[in-house]
């Protein structure tokens, strides 16, 4: 199946369209490196060309409001701890609800695992509330990462490259994280593509990540045969598996080994959101331009595709995800 | 996934809508049931209001040509054998390609098992030859089913067949279903895939599936083990015969539909899922296309052939074990009553 995006997608800004992939985030300490990676997430989500993420708030350790303002403006302003000051930021994205809101707290446990980090999200509500010390709550948030892990390691400083992607319709927001030449960890925040009927402010999200440091998240074993991400179906938590073409006892991707022989190319194939919860058991929707690839060893890490010449999707080890024109740097 | 149709389906006569479903195979005879079951086939292909099937020839054993006659006008027409004078008919469908040719041929492996047959296609060149001993040939020509099971009859026994005929007003699709004691043992496909992909010249699929037990059908086979995991849909591709299995959306070790087995919880209905062909035949491998309205159904133990779906009151689609296609305003009825 041929690879044709459905959205526009924007790596960087007005001034630098590629600016937000390839992005070295290593630093001097763990600490340092973890504040650097989520200020150029930050900074990423907030500075694209057309419908970027929007500061509601946030909390730099000294001061903090819903107001929006942005206080994380150097590495500094990103406090982590587990129980006292934490700094946060409290992003809202109207391309997939119209009061879609993220927030980001630097709340870590233990105190040196600066790999993990809390993720909350209000599809509809808003968040208010919090101070330096306790983040903001909403009524209807989903805790996504309650000091879960964002890249594989705990402790040990990573030298880890970032690329952030937002479509232009603000719709899907996608976070790719390689580590030493593997892929580490990668984040889907979307609005799916046709979801279910009834579904009120439909929305996925998920970031996998690797065990440890030398291993990968984005394969079939991680996303086909495990329920990683998740969506919120009308007040119940719905874990959605990454389902695709199959037949047999695997996904088409597991088993072909070779290109599409009359087409003369790697095949990808679409995915779709499944669930067997009870409760919020079927298929849910799918997700926009991002594809399940082969797990022939043919294809590596890091590969791309180019379309008329230019660089449009990158490998990210077992996924396709659109890209920039650039070759892709997956280990610092 | 909700079921909805891309196409217009049309199940019999203008003076008789439903004449195509339902239909009662069964004679004094397994000679005489095969007679006709494959005649009703025929019949109900070249005789929908809009795109039938057209005759090119035919051969009821005393003459054979390819002159636009269907001789097939009695059951007795229809003479099976191993060799020498074997009855044969060539239909044309240009809906699928513009010279859409299939050959079905009563050669059999023993002169006294009907339940076997030959069926070929020829995409775009047309058969010619043939007499009343030998098929016509075409320089294009695929062989979808060589002496091939068509009916549940096992050996010499004479089993029931429940007749379904349903071809889409395009002409793009035609589905034939056979059901015997209450289950779904046979199915014929010739279709015009949709998003064939791109430089497959002539796009067509066509299959003939079916099981024959010892003693009758004891269960249904049109099943995701049958269908989703042996490759059975047959296609050409540059030049290249293929089979390619019926893939559908999976997760883990199965499809989905394998793995739920209660209703979508939102929606409050059983989820149908759609269906693609992935080839792994060398010279022709990767996903070619996929099938117009027919659908796997959820794996859910109680599920039979007969089941159906309404939509606004009226039944719309029939489910044959793991298939669903789209069906008439009628109860399906898969066993004599």
């Amino acid at each position: 199946m041929a690879i044709v995006n459905e959205k526009t997608w924007q790596f960087g800004t007005a001034l630098d369209p590629i600016a937000h992939i390839n992005y070295n985030a290593y630093d001097a300490t763990f600490e340092l490196t973890a504040s650097k990676a989520w200020l150029h997430i930050k900074n990423a989500l907030i500075s694209v060309p057309s419908s970027p993420w929007i500061v509601l708030g946030s909390n730099n350790g000294v001061t903090y409001g819903i107001d929006g303002v942005d206080r994380w403006n150097t590495q500094t302003d990103l406090k982590w701890n587990s129980t006292s000051i934490r700094s946060w930021m409290l992003l809202k994205q109207p391309g997939i609800a119209s009061n879609f809101q993220l927030l980001i707290q630097c709340h870590i446990s233990p105190n040196n695992y600066y790999g993990r980090i809390t993720l909350v999200i209000s599809p509809a509500d808003g968040f208010t509330g919090g101070n330096t010390v306790d983040r903001p709550t909403a009524t209807d948030e989903l805790v996504v990462k309650n000091s879960g892990t964002y890249i594989a390691g705990t402790s040990a400083n990573a030298r880890i490259v970032l690329h952030v992607a937002v479509s232009s319709d603000g719709e899907c927001t996608r976070i790719l994280v390689g580590l030493n030449g593997y892929a580490t960890s990668f984040c889907i925040l979307d609005k799916p593509k046709n979801p279910e009927a009834g579904w009120v402010n439909p929305f996925v999200f998920g970031w996998p990540n690797a065990i440890s440091a030398g291993q990968h998240c984005a394969e079939y074993v991680d996303c086909y045969d495990v329920a990683v991400f998740k969506g919120w179906i009308n007040g119940s938590s719905a874990p959605f598996y990454l389902g695709t073409l199959a037949y047999g006892a695997n996904a088409i991707g597991q088993v072909i080994a070779t290109r599409n022989t009359q087409l003369n190319e790697w095949e990808v194939y679409p995915i779709w959101l499944c669930s067997l919860t009870s409760g919020v058991l079927g298929t849910k929707g799918q997700l926009y331009d991002v594809w399940w690839g082969t797990v022939s060893g043919s294809i590596a890490m890091g590969d791309y595709l180019m379309q008329a010449g230019v660089i449009t999707h990158v490998a990210f080890f077992q996924l396709v995800f659109p890209f920039g024109d650039v070759i892709p740097v997956m280990a610092v | 996934m909700a079921i909805t149709n891309e196409k217009t389906w049309q199940f019999g006569t203008a003076l008789d809508p439903l004449a195509h479903v339902n239909f009662l195979g069964l004679s004094s005879s397994a000679a005489e049931t095969a007679r006709r079951s494959l005649r009703f086939i025929k019949d109900a292909m070249i005789s929908v209001p809009i795109n039938p099937w057209e005759v090119v020839g035919s051969n009821d054993g005393t003459t054979a040509a390819l002159d636009g006659v269907d001789r097939w006008d009695d059951d007795s027409k229809l003479l099976w054998n191993t060799s020498g004078v074997r009855s044969w008919i060539v239909l044309r469908q240009s809906g699928i390609t513009s010279n859409f040719q299939v050959l079905f041929w009563c050669d059999t492996s023993s002169a006294t098992y009907y339940h076997i047959m030959t069926i070929v296609v020829s995409p775009a060149a047309g058969f010619t030859g043939g007499s009343t001993t030998t098929r016509p040939t075409a320089t294009d020509e695929t062989v979808v089913a060589n002496r091939g099971v068509w009916r549940s009859d096992y050996s010499t026994q004479n089993t029931e067949a429940v007749l379904s005929v349903m071809v889409s007003a395009d002409g793009n699709c035609t589905r034939v279903v056979q059901c015997s004691q209450g289950y779904a043992c046979s199915f014929m496909l010739f279709d015009k895939p949709k998003n064939p992909e791109a430089g497959w010249v002539n796009p067509w699929a066509a299959t003939l599936y079916c099981n024959n037990p010892n003693g009758g059908p004891a269960a249904s086979y049109l099943t995701y083990a049958a269908l989703c995991d042996a490759a059975r849909i047959v296609i050409q591709i540059g030049g290249v015969d293929a089979l390619c299995y019926m893939a559908t959306i999976g997760l883990g070790a199965n499809p989905m539909g394998q793995q739920i087995w209660t209703v979508n919880s939102q929606l409050n209905e059983w989820e149908v899922y759609p269906i693609w062909l992935h080839s792994a035949t060398t010279g022709a491998k990767g996903t070619k296309g996929q099938l117009y309205d027919i659908w796997f159904d959820t794996d859910r133990p109680l599920v039979v052939a007969g089941d159906y779906y309404t939509q606004g009151g009226l039944i719309t689609h029939a489910v044959f074990k793991d298939l669903v296609l789209p069906w008439p305003n009628v109860i399906p009825v898969t066993q004599t009553p």
